[in-house]
């Protein structure tokens, strides 16, 4: 696989090109900078459902009958203020893929009608989302890290469907222009020349949509928290007792310490298989859990984020899991990594960034995660070449610093009921 | 039960001999031990993905043990004989530990499996390692029961969501002689009550060469795949007491069965399950193009006639590759404006007013959806491996690359007569999820 960029004013541009592939795949995202609150993010959840619903001489019907008649997948989502729209066809379907995201892009329909059925599709969604208890768990966590006025902050469920009822199509037309002006960042796979195709369809839109430099304030630092702040939501419908773990990080991607905090919360919970602490102790030893990860989250090359970690407790064992991962957290925040765990974790991390290679999909997706974050390759590149060189010193000097038991957030959601007392006496 | 008659042999010679090939893929057979090799080269990637197939899954497992092949496959990344011996952890976590690899299993009806994918400079060592825990995994209380303990926080983790919690209720009025009646993870009280006993008689019956299937894609030459393969199975004796798999025919049923779960929760879901042929027959290909056009996308059928309409939140099915007739299932998660006894009718009356020109457009439409999604799953070797996999559950591995054939000699008339039989109101299960505010 080769990887060449293209940055110019409005877009970010990486092609990835494997010779013979069939595949055709992009992912493309807008930034969306614009003042943040409830009413916003319902219109986000509509949004995404509207550039679905008919668009250029397709209506919706007919949109979605020529997606599945060509085998191609186009989905739109937003996370964390982007839009993303992700294309996937095959060589021989890649004009018509190209015709439907033109189509998208260009001239969406948003009609009442449509408008109508989406908002009650997304308000019963809602309404199904306040059993989703890992969800939950997370948004307690993340809010209490969160200015409320940051495109992360995420809003009470019952407030957005009383917000998603008055979203009008005047609204969908807006914030559609809107992220038609933002800079764009795109990732393209394929072949020679299919990756030509959609490079060319990109470049004329940009010409179309011209770019203008945006005035809102997109930096949002995470905030510092001191103690341990708890937050259970019962939910009793569930087996389980999802939570969220972690506390503030006061790093961007872009600092000198950031590779560092990354090598050791990798010790601490690589999330997927069974290389971290965490895994090999309150799994593997103890029983205790199915599953149990840390990572880094948030932060950008100019934003400060969080690092969290993300398990589940049958309730009769909670109390036992929480004090296992506390006694984990502390462990690395006294002790650090050890010598051995150093010179494992660096094969790890290298070996998992070669098995990309195999996957035009992993590739992509790999890119295409860097590029949000501002990285460029050759940032990217320097980026791992540091993670791969960290020192012991200076990964247990930033563990540290922000590994640390005595601030933190717990966040958990399940049927909390039973356990509440004695997990809040425990904590 | 009958066992396989041994034959035996004073000279154990080990070659691996090649059989056929069809398309990329090359079959080998181990002479002395019937250890059979499926081989795709994909050069380029220096990435290798190794996939060993028992033919042992739920299907196999007695009343009173359910879940225990399940149970079994998290035990086979303990340690061995070989890892003790050695003064080490599991060969197998150690892999992943010292060099970040990509490990895992899975277990389902007809099998299980265990994988890896990893830099094809450890390819030896995966070999080796899957040789290895063939036979001489340790199987003791302290390794069995802290981990008995991670498969009852896995069974509360699929118990908790509500379509796992309705599927296992259909399952099991659906087939009610058949051993897939069961969920794969088995229930709660079997889980309990596993010895290491029945875990050593279970492993010791069904892990062998002649019950499995080395599947290896990847960057890896066919000379050094053969060298590597017969060093590490070739002393491994093949089973003289391999059980032959049961064949059992569920009895005829006579009327559809209904089934209920209450839970607090608000949800409402309903569930309409139908009992198709085993896979990768043609007749389960007009399934899947049924089940397809029913609740395959926003296209669907059943999507544009009740998600659109506000009726239900979402619908989905679930059709397994497995190789006895099994059930499929629809699931409905109703809105406010619909009740599960309506659901029922409407549904129904929808798809018997179906004709063949209705269907012809969605007979299309799976086709190009197939032809897609298997280029997209079989770009990388994890996804071909994992994919092929369920061919050769089923007996079936040289089905591989005809999914297109078989899908394009199916006729829209086809589906329509599949679908009348499915439907048809005497062999249906029914199940309602209520959920209920206490």
């Amino acid at each position: 696989m080769t990887i060449h960029e293209h940055h110019t004013k409005g877009i970010s541009l990486s092609t990835i090109t494997r010779a013979d592939e069939r595949l055709a795949l992009v992912m493309f995202s807008s930034h969306i900078h614009r003042p943040w609150d409830a009413y916003e993010e319902a219109l986000r959840l509509v949004y995404t459902e509207a550039l679905l619903a008919g668009a250029g001489p397709y209506d919706r019907a007919s949109f979605i009958d020529t997606l599945s008649a060509h085998g191609v997948t186009l989905n739109v989502h937003h996370t964390n203020g982007a839009l993303t729209i992700s294309v996937s066809a095959i060589d021989s379907t890649v004009q018509v893929a190209l015709k439907l995201f033109n189509a998208i892009i260009r001239t969406p329909h948003f009609e009442t009608r449509e408008l109508k059925r989406i908002k009650e599709l997304v308000h019963n969604r809602l309404s199904l989302a306040k059993e989703d208890a890992r969800a939950c768990a997370y948004t307690h966590f993340s809010n209490t890290l969160t200015e409320a006025k940051a495109p992360h902050y995420l809003h009470d469920l019952d407030i957005l469907r009383a917000k998603v009822l008055t979203i009008t199509v005047k609204d969908l037309k807006k914030i559609h222009e809107h992220m038609l002006e933002q800079s764009w960042t795109i990732a393209i796979a394929g072949n020679g020349h299919t990756a030509t195709q959609v490079q060319n369809s990109i470049h004329v839109l940009r010409k179309t949509f011209a770019y203008h430099e945006n005035e809102i304030n997109n930096i949002w630092n995470t905030k510092q928290i001191s103690g341990r702040k708890v937050h259970l939501t019962d939910i009793p419908s569930k087996h389980n007792i999802e939570l969220s773990v972690g506390g503030s990080l006061p790093l961007t991607r872009g600092d000198a310490l950031f590779p560092s905090f990354v090598f050791g919360v990798s010790v601490l919970g690589l999330y997927g298989g069974f290389t971290g602490r965490l895994m090999s102790t309150v799994r593997e030893k103890e029983g205790l859990t199915y599953s149990i990860y840390a990572q880094a989250e948030r932060s950008t090359m100019t934003q400060t984020g969080f690092w969290r970690i993300m398990t589940f407790f049958n309730p009769k064992d909670a109390v036992k899991g929480m004090a296992a991962t506390i006694r984990e957290i502390q462990r690395m925040h006294e002790y650090g990594i050890t010598e051995d765990e150093l010179v494992r974790f660096k094969s790890i991390l290298h070996t998992r960034r070669a098995m990309t290679n195999d996957s035009l999909q992993k590739k992509i997706r790999e890119v295409h995660a860097y590029m949000l974050l501002g990285f460029t390759k050759e940032t990217h590149g320097a980026f791992n070449e540091k993670l791969l060189s960290v020192t012991r010193e200076e990964v247990n000097d930033v563990t540290h610093r922000y590994v640390d038991p005595y601030n933190l957030v717990i966040s958990g959601a399940g049927p909390v009921e039973t356990i509440r007392k004695e997990f809040k006496q425990f904590m | 039960m009958k066992s396989k008659k041994s034959v035996q042999s004073t000279k154990k010679v080990s070659s691996l001999r090649k059989i056929k090939t069809i398309g990329s893929i090359t079959e080998f057979s181990m002479s002395h031990n019937g250890l059979t090799v499926l081989y795709s080269e994909r050069k380029g990637s220096g990435i290798v993905t190794s996939n060993l197939v028992y033919r042992v899954g739920a299907r196999d497992e007695e009343r009173g043990e359910t879940g225990l092949a399940h149970m079994l496959e998290h035990m086979l990344f303990k340690p061995t004989t070989y890892d003790m011996s050695r003064g080490t952890d599991s060969g197998a976590m150690l892999f992943e530990r010292e060099t970040g690899i990509t490990l895992n299993a899975n277990t389902w009806k007809d099998r299980t499996c265990y994988y890896f994918s990893y830099p094809a400079e450890y390819f030896e060592r995966a070999v080796q390692t899957e040789a290895e825990r063939m036979r001489n995994v340790v199987l003791t209380d302290a390794e069995f029961l802290p981990e008995r303990t991670n498969v009852l926080s896995e069974f509360d983790m699929y118990a908790g969501d509500e379509e796992f919690a309705l599927s296992v209720q259909m399952l099991g009025v659906a087939l009610q002689s058949h051993p897939y009646g069961h969920e794969t993870i088995g229930y709660r009280e079997d889980i309990e009550a596993y010895t290491v006993e029945k875990l050593r008689r279970f492993y010791n019956t069904y892990y062998a060469p002649n019950n499995a299937v080395l599947v290896i894609v990847g960057d890896i030459s066919e000379r050094i795949m053969r060298e590597v393969v017969l060093k590490h199975f070739g002393t491994i004796e093949a089973s003289e007491t391999l059980p032959l798999r049961l064949t059992v025919t569920e009895p005829r049923q006579e009327g559809e069965r209904i089934v209920t779960v209450r839970r607090p929760s608000e949800k409402q879901m309903y569930g309409l399950g139908v009992i198709h042929e085993g896979f990768p027959s043609k007749q389960w290909f007009e399934t899947m193009v049924i089940f397809d056009m029913l609740a395959g996308g926003e296209d669907s059928i059943l999507h544009r006639m009740l998600v659109d309409t506000g009726k239900a939140i979402a619908v989905h099915s679930t059709l397994e590759p497995t190789y006895d007739r099994n059930i499929g299932m629809l699931f409905v998660t109703l809105s406010k404006k619909l009740s599960h006894e309506k659901a029922h009718a409407e549904i129904l009356k929808k798809i018997h007013a179906l004709t063949p020109k209705d269907i012809a457009p969605y007979l299309k439409k799976t086709i190009a959806k197939t032809i897609a999604g298997e280029i997209a799953t079989r770009e990388h070797s994890l996804g071909f491996a994992q994919e092929l996999v369920e061919y050769v559950s089923s007996y079936s591995w040289e089905s591989f690359f005809q999914s297109e054939i078989i899908l394009k000699s199916i006729t829209a008339r086809d589906v329509h007569t599949r679908l009348h039989k499915l439907f048809s109101p005497d062999y249906l299960t029914i199940g309602y999820f209520k959920g209920t505010k206490e």
